[in-house]
Order: C-alpha cells, then sequence, then structure tokens
C-alpha cells in the first residue's frame, strides 16, 4: 500500500508539472499547482501510516492546507486583478505590463 | 495488495488528468473538487480522519468555490487558446515517467523502517500540545492571505470632485457611467 501510493505521489506530481508547464490560462495554471499540492497531502499522510506517526502528519497536513488555502485566495485575487488590467486569462498577455 | 486503495488511486489520477485536460475551467474545478473528495476517502483509509475532514470541507469545499467565483468573475470573451500537442505528446511522457517512478519508488521505499509510532496517545494532544507552535504560523498565514486579499481589491479613494459628481449623479444630473 505504501509502496502504491508512493508512485501515485510521483505521478500526481508529474500531472500538476505538466499543467504548470504547458498551459497558458492562468486558472489552470492555479489547478496544477493545485494538483500538486495533493500530492505532497498523499505523501505526508503515507509516510506517516508507514512510520506509525499518523497522528504527527495529520497536523502537518492540516498546517499545509491552510497555507495552501491562503496562497490559492491570493493567487486567485491576483488572477482577477490581471484580468481587468488586461481583459485576457491568458498568462502571456502579463508581459506585456508596464511599471 | 489493496484493491480498493489502488481504485481510488486511479481515480484521483483520472481525476486530475479530467482537470488538466477539460477546456471548460467549470468542469475543470469541478473535477479537482472530485479529486479532493476521493483524497479524503484515502486519508481517512489511512487512519487520518482528521486530515481527511479538512481535505473534504476546506480543500473540496472552500477552494473550489473561490475557483467558481474567480471564474464567474472572469468571463473569458476570447477564450486562451491552448496548443494541442500537449493532450497529444501527455500519455508518452505519463508512461515514461510512470516506469522511472515505478522503478524508483520501489527502490528506495520498499523498506521503510518502522517509526516509533505515535508520541501521544490522542491527536488533539498531539495537534494542542506538541505542535502547538504551529498554531502561530497558522495564524500569521491567514492573516497574510485576508490582507493579501484586501490588499489587492482595494480601491482608489474618491477625490472631492469625484464626490460632487457622485452627488450630481444622485440627484438626477449626468451619469458617472
Amino acid at each position: 500500500m505504501v509502496v502504491t501510493n508512493l508512485i501515485f505521489v510521483g505521478l500526481l506530481f508529474f500531472i500538476g508539472l505538466y499543467c504548470l508547464l504547458t498551459s497558458r490560462n492562468m486558472i489552470k495554471l492555479l489547478i496544477g499547482l493545485e494538483i500538486m499540492a495533493k500530492s505532497a497531502v498523499l505523501s505526508f499522510i503515507t509516510a506517516g501510516y508507514a512510520r506509525g506517526e499518523t497522528f504527527f502528519s495529520q497536523s502537518l497536513v492540516i498546517t499545509f492546507i491552510v497555507i495552501e488555502v491562503s496562497i490559492v485566495a491570493v493567487a486567485l485575487a491576483l488572477v482577477i486583478n490581471a484580468y481587468r488590467n488586461t481583459g485576457s486569462l491568458d498568462v502571456r498577455s502579463l508581459t506585456k505590463l508596464k511599471g | 495488495m489493496d484493491i480498493i486503495n489502488l481504485i481510488l488511486l486511479l481515480m484521483l489520477a483520472g481525476f486530475a488528468c479530467m482537470a488538466v485536460f477539460f477546456k471548460d475551467l467549470l468542469r475543470a474545478a469541478l473535477s479537482l473538487a472530485f479529486m479532493s473528495a476521493v483524497l479524503a476517502v484515502v486519508l481517512y483509509r489511512m487512519d487520518s480522519p482528521y486530515a481527511a475532514v479538512f481535505e473534504l470541507s476546506v480543500v473540496a469545499g472552500l477552494i473550489t468555490v473561490l475557483f467558481v467565483s474567480t471564474i464567474a468573475l472572469t468571463k473569458d470573451e476570447e477564450p486562451v487558446k491552448e496548443s494541442r500537442w500537449p493532450l497529444y505528446l501527455f500519455p508518452l511522457f505519463l508512461v515514461l515517467f510512470g516506469i522511472i517512478d515505478l522503478l524508483v519508488m520501489k527502490g528506495l521505499f520498499s523498506n521503510t523502517p518502522a517509526g516509533y509510532g505515535n508520541a501521544t496517545s490522542s491527536f488533539g494532544a498531539t495537534l494542542w500540545g506538541i505542535r502547538s507552535m504551529d498554531l502561530i504560523g497558522q495564524i500569521a498565514v491567514i492573516f497574510g492571505g485576508v490582507f493579501g486579499v484586501l490588499a489587492l481589491f482595494r480601491e482608489k479613494p474618491l477625490t472631492a470632485q469625484d464626490k460632487i459628481d457622485a452627488e450630481k449623479a444622485k440627484d438626477g444630473g449626468h451619469k458617472l457611467w
């Protein structure tokens, strides 16, 4: 179970990274980041489960989830502001910003 | 091998692929929410019910609401044009990475040493006792996020002329917008 989970941790991380590298939509980029965050959560819990330290790993995951929510909220606010300035969700439109 | 766990993990990877490759952003966000729900079940099955509850309520619930609100606020007249080649090359890269991943993970973690077990008798004692300092960091992060969003949506204060124009508009004068 532990090795299977860790293999899927790697696969999920790859899927998220692939999204980050190939997508141009800013919301899609955040979705890729979220998928990578989920692989991190799965790896923390798997590590805790393998070593019998589930309480410790859960407390780390809860801290991580709080950080994740804050990052997503601020990033989505940035996306909305960028959309208001450029009229597009294309990440390449941000290269035209000045100032 | 635990078959149910394998099925859940395959569903997790499937929903992740759907979230990445759906053109419709709303469907992608909903796939992400389903992925969180499946992950919550995986966590619950691994003796981590508190993390599962957080994953289900905060990530599947709150973050999905944030994504859907942002998608509603940014109705794109011209959808972002994505290249087609990432979709066609994805299976090849996934299989290649999967083989490397399988070899590396099996080589490194097939003999994981046993840990020392849970240091306390309950999760509450761990979170509020041993890891209580984390809560200060969590509070700081939450406030950082709140003030970050507030700073990003800050509006320019009205000048005296703007106020006069607004009064005129209220009295039936010319409209400002």
